[in-house]
């Protein structure tokens, strides 16, 4: 690809010359030796296809994280004009509203390290973890469309969440546009007792304990502090996000040569934002959305009766604040309406923003980094550079560089265990397949990634975390 | 659900391999008729979810599956995607697969059912390098799986 121009010292270019049915250029954050290993990839010519699509606005972006997607890259963050662009499940991916969640204790970990261990149990016993379990709360038709239409709305009425969580949580943890009538009937179905399960795969929970602080005011403002012990959720919609991004990629697929669109990839399947199946899927996501930010909301509620079981009554966690990385947004974007899909990557508002809540009004949003696990991760702040460059914009933690299969080839069980075991992190996981198939090996530095993205501006280091027990399926 | 004839013989012997992706498991499967494929994808599929032991269940009831779609490779996508709904749903496994009745884009089939517990999970069917075709006298495609 030598088409490629560096444009700053990690940003990247693909000028709209590069093919014919670009619409934009494509642009991407990363560090050379990045983009070296990047040239072996499918995922740049992902992007380019993302440069392709009706009502794409300037530029189409990646991520310092990009990696092969379906359709779109990971890592990828693609907005579109409201008015005359498409909509396409595909830049919102499988797992719609896969995020992440930070919990922050009153307590340090030299306070707690002789009930880590019975802290790591109770949480493994108390949070369903795994494959093909559900977990104990079976939704009935009518639990589940208020969970679909009022998010964490219906977390406070059903006793999971106070109002005090809610403004931390992106959107509140609701998309107003969300409909349950749009939602499959399959996908109900195959989330009907998989609220407040963390699922399998990259899905985790950790503790952790605040390793360094970066930015002392930001920190400050957002209640963490150097040792304090916090916990990290990283899971999302769960089977009922990907059954729904299943059936309207199928809907669209039937219905897209109507609107005269066709594009180089079935996976990035769409349709224009203003019509009927647009706006249904856009409204089923925002649906899914909320069933994932209630699905975050319960595992809280059920980590903090195991936090009060083992430390006390005394203690409590707070959500310092909820991430999505996977989702499409209404946001005005330089003076035009836009539909901004991120998939793999994360909002990134900064100061002064109207749409953050008072507390982050000064700081901007904390923006979550979880890292592979046993390794460390991050709490960024968005900024104006991103709103300026990047559709507000930022990543969303390590990609891949192993297959699972790979992963299993070299990673020996017994070295992981031994390995995190010396770091110091409890370990409780439902399978050693899990666990060996997450090592930290199959995963690149997350620390280049978050680098990255500090040094171009988009987001700016708050603090890092480091793992002291991890609890996954 | 009916009860299995005894005289049923699955079509799914051709077989599949499933290959190591990055993030995901690429389906490879083969068929020398497209009955035969298809019904060779889907027990791949049913393999990866619930281990190579589902080739030894002996199921006692049947499921009638009716797919239709845009295209041939769309009604793979779907066919699949449809028995993934139904094993992570009631928590099945599905085995013995009998295409019965088979065009461009539908299809009508019969599998045998068991339950089963899951070894691993699949979030979705995707039509990420999707294809069907002929070779070496027979059919082979490819499906990516997103895990």
């Amino acid at each position: 690809m030598t088409d490629i121009r560096q444009v700053a010292p990690c940003t990247w270019e693909i000028p709209r010359t590069f093919r014919n049915d670009m619409r934009v250029n494509a642009r991407l954050y990363a560090t050379r030796a990045m983009m070296e290993h990047l040239l072996e990839e499918r995922a740049l010519e992902q992007l380019v296809n993302t440069a392709t699509l009706p009502g794409v606005q300037e530029p189409a972006l990646a991520m310092p994280d990009i990696h092969q997607g379906y359709g779109f890259p990971i890592g990828g963050v693609v907005a579109v004009r409201a008015e005359d662009g498409v909509i396409s499940p595909g830049g919102v991916g499988y797992d719609i509203n896969c995020g992440v969640r930070l919990l922050g204790s009153g307590v340090t970990h030299s306070q707690i390290s002789d009930r880590l261990a019975g802290l790591a149990t109770q949480i493994q016993r108390d949070v369903p973890t795994g494959i093909g379990r559900g977990g104990q709360i079976k939704l009935s038709d009518q639990e589940m469309d208020a969970v679909l239409n009022g998010g964490l709305r219906w977390a406070i009425e059903a006793g999971y969440a106070s109002p005090s969580d809610i403004e931390a949580v992106e959107e509140n943890g609701c998309l107003e546009v969300a409909s349950a009538s749009s939602v499959p009937e399959q996908a109900k179905k195959r989330g009907i007792d998989q609220l407040g399960t963390l699922g399998a795969g990259n899905h985790f929970l950790e503790v952790q304990r605040v390793d360094r602080i970066y930015d002392a005011e930001r920190a400050d403002a957002w209640g963490l502090f150097e040792g304090q012990v916090t916990v990290l959720i990283h899971t999302g919609s769960r089977g009922l996000g990907h059954q729904t991004c299943t059936e309207y990629v199928r809907r669209m697929d039937t219905v897209m040569a109507d609107y005269g669109i066709t594009l180089p990839d079935r996976e990035l399947s769409c349709a224009p934002f203003r019509s009927p199946e647009g706006q249904a899927y856009f409204h089923a996501m925002a649906a899914a959305a909320n069933f994932a930010w209630c699905n975050r909301q319960v595992i809280t509620h059920a980590v903090r009766e195991a936090w009060r079981r083992i430390l006390g009554n005394a203690e409590s966690l707070t959500v310092i604040y909820d991430v999505s990385h996977n989702i499409a947004k209404l946001e005005g974007h330089q003076g035009v309406l836009c539909v901004v899909h991120r998939k793999g990557a994360t909002r990134a508002f900064g100061p002064g923003h109207d749409e953050l809540p008072e507390r982050f009004r000064k700081t901007g949003q904390p923006v979550l980094i979880p890292g592979s696990m046993g390794t460390a991760s991050y709490v960024l702040a968005g900024t104006q550079g991103a709103m300026r460059e990047s559709f507000a914009s930022s990543c969303h933690g390590a990609g891949r560089q192993l297959s699972r299969r790979k992963a299993k080839e070299v990673v020996a069980y017994d070295r992981l265990r031994r390995e995190l075991h010396d770091a110091g992190i409890e370990v409780r996981a439902g399978s050693a397949k899990g666990l060996i198939e997450e090592a930290p090996e199959a995963y690149k530095a997350v620390e280049d990634v978050v680098g990255v993205v500090a040094e171009t501006g988009l987001a700016a280091k708050v603090a890092r975390l480091r793992p002291i027990a991890v609890i996954k399926g | 659900m009916t009860p299995l004839p005894s005289d049923r013989t699955p079509d799914s012997s051709a077989g599949f391999d499933l290959l190591a992706h990055s993030g995901d498991v690429k389906l490879r499967a083969r068929g020398a008729t497209l009955e035969q494929l298809f019904a060779s994808a889907a027990q791949g599929m049913m393999t990866y979810l619930f281990g190579a032991e589902i080739a030894r269940i002996r199921p006692q009831q049947t499921e009638e599956i009716r797919v239709e779609a845009a295209d041939r490779e769309a009604l793979l996508v779907d066919w699949l995607s449809e028995l993934l709904f139904r094993a992570t749903t009631h928590y099945r496994a599905y085995v013995d697969f009998h295409i019965r009745d088979m065009e461009e884009r539908k299809l009508i089939a019969t599998a045998g059912v068991a339950s089963a517990e899951a070894i691993d999970d699949i979030k979705a069917v995707t039509h990420h390098d999707l294809s069907i075709r002929k070779r070496d006298g027979g059919w082979e495609a490819i499906v990516v799986l997103d895990i």
